[in-house]
């Protein structure tokens, strides 16, 4: 019987080697820390996803770590604390998507395979809500609505690595929200989805 | 409209009580305002996910393909190399022993030895886990999980909390909530109303646990 070996995690490597611009030692850094996949997920799948859903959220998690160490925003302080920064990730992202599930849900709508909101609209109407995000509503109503409804993270995270109270946060959480569904409520395009949704839900 | 943003908020950050929680899902088929804000929040959320998807399954490529090229680099190990005969009594012994500390471990209900409901709580949490493996996740199935984590460690508050939600909402998981609610309160010293809540399940429809409890209620 054989079985593959894990190498242990050198952090300060693989640090290193995401913020290299050679796309050479990027991708050596990335295969560094998938040959962690399965060690960084055990036990993480509190909410019983399924193997495809876990894989994603792992490559999600990726995805928004490599973001961060590009633009400094995480700080490498002591051993462990780049694993523990990515489960952190990792967590966020697993009750994003419990919570995109039960958002689904409450107007009794199945989740089906992949995203549970983005099955629910077309493309067109996508991308419309896309373009709002990119040209209407604001850098900073962007990156705070992309870190909470995207990376899912807490208001006290946000707060923490923006160097602002969480009171601020959870009110801007809140009120940059509101101000891109006040936006896709006056694209009368969008407004008639949503009435043609209500009126034959899928 | 979105004077509901905040409220949508509470109930996914499951920050509402049970009772909340539940007022408002009935809302939502009443109230037209909700319910088309409930839509704009959905168009919203989906439009957020979907301003990152371009980039993230071009990502995704790229980290597949590097997982694809470095699976065929990893190393291998020998998982059964030639040992000395130490070693191998050694390993023997081990066998023994560690599934024994395993369940020791992963059973910390079984810590209560005077406790007459403990042993009907670990069968539950069994037969639970083992028939939700591999389910597609529900509030429901995630709920009890919640429920049945909070118990396991020891805090039985939470537990019963979420034990409550299930017993007001689920009627199919309703005769295990009340079981292993009666379980948390027994453990928190109130035997009087283990009792009480233990009666309930014999007004359920699941026969076996029924018989469970009549042996429980005798010993209680």
């Amino acid at each position: 019987m054989t079985a593959s070996t894990t190498p242990k995690m050198d952090e300060q490597r693989i640090i290193r080697l995401l913020k290299s611009d050679k796309q050479s030692e990027q991708e050596k850094g990335f295969a560094m820390l998938i040959a962690q996949k399965n060690n960084l997920l055990r036990n993480q799948n509190t909410y019983h996803l399924n193997n495809q859903d876990l894989e994603d959220i792992f490559y999600e998690a990726l995805f928004i770590l490599q973001d961060k160490i590009i633009i400094n925003q995480f700080e490498y302080r002591k051993k462990g604390s780049l694993e523990a920064y990515f489960y952190t990730i990792i967590k966020g992202k697993i009750s994003n998507q419990s919570k995109k599930k039960r958002l689904a849900e409450l107007t009794g709508d199945r989740a089906s395979e992949g995203d549970p909101l983005m099955s629910l609209f077309s493309y067109e109407a996508l991308e419309r809500v896309k373009e709002i995000l990119d040209k209407k509503i604001g850098e900073d109503c962007r990156t705070v609505i992309m870190k909470h409804y995207y990376e899912g993270m807490k208001h006290k995270e946000i707060a923490e690595e923006l160097g602002l109270s969480v009171g601020t946060i959870k009110n801007n959480s809140s009120g940059c929200m509101k101000k891109l569904k006040n936006f896709i409520n006056q694209d009368e395009q969008l407004k008639k989805i949503i009435i043609d949704l209500l009126n034959n839900p899928s | 409209m979105t004077k509901y943003t905040e409220i949508i908020d509470k109930y996914l950050d499951g920050e509402m009580s049970p009772q909340e929680a539940l007022t408002f899902e009935q809302q939502i088929k009443t109230d037209p305002d909700l319910a088309y804000e409930v839509r704009l929040h959905q168009l919203a959320i989906a439009g957020v996910q979907h301003s990152e998807e371009a980039r993230f399954q071009e990502f995704k490529t790229r980290m597949k393909t590097i997982e694809s090229e470095t699976k065929d680099e990893t190393p291998v190990v020998r998982l059964n190399p030639k040992r000395s005969g130490a070693v191998r009594w050694a390993m023997r012994i081990a066998a023994v022993l560690v599934p024994l500390l395993f369940l020791y471990f992963l059973f910390p209900f079984s810590g209560n030895k005077n406790n007459p409901l403990a042993a009907t709580t670990i069968q539950l949490v069994e037969l639970h886990t083992t028939s939700s493996r591999g389910d597609a996740p529900s509030p429901q199935t995630t709920l009890l999980d919640e429920a049945i984590q909070s118990f396991q460690q020891k805090d039985y508050q939470a537990a019963i909390a979420s034990f409550d939600q299930i017993i007001k909402t689920n009627p199919d998981q309703r005769a295990t909530a009340l079981y292993l609610k009666a379980d948390a309160l027994y453990r928190l010293g109130k035997k009087t109303e283990a009792r009480n809540t233990l009666k309930k399940v014999l007004n359920e429809d699941d026969d076996a646990l029924k018989t469970k409890v009549r042996e429980v209620l005798d010993k209680l």
